[in-house]
């Protein structure tokens, strides 16, 4: 496991494959973890993927899942950020699921911003790189687009809370002819799109083609009545032509598979992936076209049962072909459950 | 004024999490639990920031132990003896 991945995330499926390999995956996490097999001791196999066994995200909030399967090596937890009960979710990562995410997110970004290194620009403190035991979620996100890096430049201060390292910034765009930005939603708009930026980093910006990858959430954004087209034109404004901005939605309980919004609007699941979208209250699988719970299936996720879970964000599935081109189920987000707890990490 | 060593020695103090008394310039990167991939992107970051040079991502992952971020700072004409 996993072959699925020497495709291109958005290339032909194996669907059969994609079940088989999944159900393995259950079936080492039934062996291996007991508070997941006490949850579902039932299960033997499936003959669909709507048939596989999921856990909702919140429990991730309240049992910290760990599968201690032979070779595999624990590293850091993956932590969501806070959300409005001060709780956030813990992911066990382990040495071979990272190495599967490290490809699963790569090859997504790679498909929307292209494989050429060029230097990173990333909206938050270098700080929160030093953590024992431990990764945050946003931080997560940024690492992902390491890869594609040829620099990397942390462009915040903790310290001096209002002050943006334009110099830093400077230094890293002259000599590249293009340029990659991640930060949360939020900050993306209140530091740059909204930031102080001198006119040497302007000048900068429009000869370079930019890609501006943010996730994290419009909540922040909503409440200013700033609706996502105008946080595009604000980016996109200055920089030269072919640039992108690219919202990206991703749970830290899908730690390695991201979906990056097309340029049709849709969210497309990479072949080593799959979403089922499941009615509220019956739980039953729902078709393209009505909305309901979203759950998430993928085959990297080895160190803990995190690989099949239902969601409080809600959705449907689209069907027919995509006019961006890319193959493979998509989906459109539509929202929170209400009442559903706040979280600081998914895009909704 | 701080010595590009004192530096070099407070950087790898804060990247890693180290205690004072954890720190020698011979240290391996075997030997820091903190030195995985985010503290290889970390490292880079940290040396970008502290002296102007920013490691590529095969110079980054390449490094095994503080000598060899003296040499690689050395080698790119910063002065780590004092």
């Amino acid at each position: 496991m996993t072959a699925l991945l020497d495709a291109p995330p958005y290339a032909p499926r194996d669907d059969a494959r994609f079940l088989a390999e999944a159900s393995a995956l259950t079936r080492a996490h039934l062996a291996d973890c007991a508070d997941y097999a006490r949850i579902w001791p039932d299960f033997m196999d499936a003959a669909t993927v709507e048939d596989l066994p999921w856990l909702h995200v919140g429990l991730f909030k309240q049992i910290h899942f760990r599968t201690a399967s032979p070779g595999l090596t624990h590293q850091r937890v993956l932590r969501s950020s806070a959300t409005t009960s001060g709780t956030s979710s813990q992911v066990a990562l382990d040495d071979k699921s990272s190495a599967l995410q490290a490809r699963s997110s790569l090859a997504i970004l790679q498909d929307f911003v292209g494989a050429e290194r060029r230097p990173l620009i990333v909206l938050d403190d270098a700080g929160a790189l030093r953590q024992r035991g431990q990764i945050a979620a946003r931080v997560a996100a940024a690492l992902s687009l390491v890869p594609l890096a040829s620099t990397t430049t942390f462009a915040l201060d903790a310290t001096r809370p209002d002050h943006t390292q334009w110099s830093a910034i400077a230094a890293a765009l002259s000599g590249a002819a293009s340029f990659l930005v991640y930060g949360f939603t939020w900050v993306l708009w209140q530091r740059w799109a909204r930031g102080a930026m001198p006119d040497d980093v302007r000048a900068l910006l429009r000869t370079r083609r930019g890609h501006f990858v943010h996730s994290g959430g419009w909540k922040k954004l909503e409440a200013e009545a700033v609706a996502p087209e105008v946080l595009e034109h604000a980016l996109l404004d200055g920089v030269a032509s072919g640039s992108q901005v690219i919202d990206f939605y991703g749970l830290v309980e899908q730690n390695g598979v991201v979906f990056p919004r097309c340029a049709a609007g849709a969210r497309h699941v990479p072949r080593w992936a799959q979403i089922v979208v499941r009615d509220p209250w019956s739980f039953a699988a729902l078709p393209p076209g009505q909305p309901g719970l979203l759950q998430f299936i993928n085959v990297l996720a080895h160190g803990a049962p995190y690989h099949s879970v239902l969601t409080e964000d809600l959705g449907q599935r689209i069907a027919g072909d995509c006019s961006c081109g890319r193959g493979g189920p998509r989906f459109t987000l539509l929202g929170r459950v209400p009442r559903a707890e706040l979280r600081g990490c998914a895009n909704v | 004024m701080m010595s590009n060593r004192a530096k070099l020695r407070q950087l790898m103090l804060d990247v890693f999490l180290l205690d004072e008394h954890e720190f020698r310039f011979d240290l391996r990167r075997s030997e820091i639990d903190t030195w995985d991939s985010l503290g290889v992107v970390s490292l880079a970051v940290g040396i970008h920031q502290t002296f102007g040079y920013h490691p590529t991502p095969e110079e980054a992952t390449g490094l095994a132990g503080v000598a060899d971020v003296i040499a690689l700072l050395e080698g790119r004409g910063i002065d780590l003896a004092g």
